[in-house]
């Protein structure tokens, strides 16, 4: 026992490592979540095909724009939030506080994970789009992508703030509502200048992604830098591993 | 060099935050070997799964020190070299258990085979059924599995052998004197007197927070001891002429009778207590007092309620 002990020296994974293997967890297990893959890449790509192909929701003019949206509160809020509350639920957070995994790098797996999700579904619907929809400038392209790493930035501190404070049941029920409010009711799948408040929406994530998309990007991109700064500080003072 | 305890508690306070707080650990001084099996008793609410938690690194205490394989608690060495196996499992509900052990040992830099340790708790026809289906001993048995991948040398496991029915329990009985045969510290804490007799090379035994008992199995056995039942309120002078000089006897509560004699207890002590008991009783109940009957006072803080002590 005692000459175990001596003889072992105290090795360590590379942090990065480890943080590559928890991303590599987290991926396996939202990929294969049927709810988890709908949220991520299903309802993005029904949104654009709807968008595209149908009149359904005519009053939209920058079908990128509403998709990026989506992806957003979907790979950067609502899936994420569910997921790390019932892991929380689980104790598995407690259970690798016992290992050599650091918190930190348990943090920097959930946002790698997250940031490889988004990026397959907007990979996706970026190879999509062309196809069901002629005439789009690759210039839109550009708007997509700064609008998801954006929103992403401003929404994914929010999952850890929600997930880390409540029970999750309620993360359950509050992560889906919110994503469906946002859509609809947020700016994104109905202009925000049709809405009552509508002003008010323009500073609220789901209308400053749109807005990132399509058009001028100053005061959006200042709206959602401010929600990342809010949500990472309450993040780091509410986030409970249990 | 001495081999360094396992754990090492001194003045060790611990208390949840409420109105007014709730105290869990009060003061408590306890050493845990470094090697072999010892068992942590208590009733609910002693203290022993805070104790586990400080260890793990997962609370801190309030005050006092604690030392755990001669390091703070969750310290990076102590992450690499100890497992742990928590009481509520820890385990992801959506996960299979391989794909779950295998994402564990990927974070020791020097694990074992998950494979191998599949087959020696036994889960292989469970090994890809999500974890939340399982039964609580396949559960049991997986976060037992995931405590040893890392190729520990001490493993604290809270409750191992809760839920878990008598074949189960045995065959982890087994699993757990094999793991320590290989040299692995262990520190286990437990309701069951069972796990005691099976596993323990050292005993303790916290109450309200503090250690109430501690010693080998060996060290903790009563001698010269006998509990009785009898109507209540005997005049037991003619026992006591028949017995050793030297023996008391005193009724603990109504019809409760302990008898200590001066030296172990031998068959014609027994005979003589027993037949005495039979005078005044259709059914004696007279039981030598055993390890089991220590440990429940220790863990009550008052004797057995019956003349059999603890349940087994």
């Amino acid at each position: 026992m005692s000459t175990q002990m001596a003889r072992q020296p105290i090795e360590h994974r590379p942090w990065l490592t480890l943080a590559g293997v928890h991303a590599r967890w987290v991926l396996r297990t939202t990929w294969r979540n049927g709810e988890q893959l709908l949220l991520v890449v299903g309802v993005p790509i029904i949104a654009l095909l709807a968008l595209t192909r149908t009149d359904l929701l005519s009053g939209v003019t920058d079908p990128l724009a509403v998709v990026a949206a989506m992806i957003v509160l979907g790979s950067g809020f609502t899936s994420p939030a569910i997921s790390i509350a019932f892991e929380r639920r689980y104790g598995s957070y407690a259970f690798l506080g016992t290992t050599p995994m650091p918190r930190s790098a348990i943090i920097a797996g959930t946002i790698g994970a997250i940031a490889v999700s988004a990026l397959i579904a907007a990979g996706l619907v970026g190879a999509l789009a062309p196809v069901l929809a002629t005439g789009l400038a690759p210039a839109a392209f550009g708007g997509f992508i700064a609008a998801i790493v954006l929103g992403l930035v401003a929404v994914v501190p929010w999952a850890f703030v929600l997930a880390g404070t409540a029970r999750a049941e309620s993360v359950l029920v509050v992560a889906n509502a919110v994503f469906l409010v946002a859509i609809v009711f947020g700016g994104v799948l109905i202009p925000a200048a049709s809405l009552p408040f509508g002003a008010v929406l323009a500073y609220l994530p789901p209308d400053a992604v749109v807005q990132v998309a399509s058009g001028p990007v100053a005061v959006p991109t200042l709206v959602l830098l401010g929600w990342a700064f809010i949500g990472s500080v309450l993040a780091t003072r509410t986030f409970r591993w249990r | 060099m001495p081999e360094p305890s396992l754990l090492h508690a001194a003045g060790l306070a611990m208390s949840y935050p409420g109105k007014p707080p709730v105290v869990a650990l009060d003061g408590l001084d306890l050493e845990v070997p470094g090697a072999g099996i010892t068992c942590l008793l208590g009733a609910n609410g002693a203290g022993k799964t805070s104790l586990l938690e400080a260890a793990s690194g997962l609370r801190a205490g309030t005050s006092g020190r604690l030392t755990v394989l001669g390091e703070p608690p969750g310290s990076a060495a102590n992450r690499s070299r100890l497992g742990v196996m928590l009481q509520d499992g820890g385990l992801p509900g959506s996960a299979r258990p391989r794909e779950f052990l295998e994402y564990v040992a990927r974070l020791y830099p020097r694990p074992r085979s998950v494979a191998e340790v599949i087959d020696l708790v036994d889960i292989a026809d469970c090994a890809s059924t999500p974890i939340r289906r399982l039964s609580g001993g396949q559960a049991r048995r997986v976060a037992w599995a995931a405590a040893m991948i890392g190729n520990p040398v001490a493993v604290l496991l809270d409750e191992p052998t809760a839920a878990l029915d008598p074949v189960a329990r045995s065959r982890l009985h087994e699993a757990l004197a094999a793991e320590s045969g290989r040299g692995t510290a262990m520190l286990i804490a437990t309701h069951l007197v069972e796990d005691v007799s099976a596993l323990a090379d050292y005993v303790c035994v916290l109450r309200d927070g503090r250690l109430a008992l501690a010693g080998t199995p060996e060290e903790l056995r009563p001698r010269g001891r006998i509990d009785l039942r009898a109507p209540a309120h005997l005049r037991p002078d003619g026992l006591l002429d028949a017995l050793p000089s030297g023996s008391t006897i005193e009724e603990a509560r109504p019809g409760h009778y302990i008898v200590r004699t001066p030296q172990d207890v031998d068959p014609a002590i027994v005979g003589t207590v027993t037949s005495w008991c039979a005078q005044h009783a259709a059914t004696p109940d007279v039981a030598v007092a055993d390890l089991g009957a220590a440990l429940y006072e220790a863990i009550a803080g008052e004797p057995p309620i019956g003349a059999r002590g603890v349940e087994r």
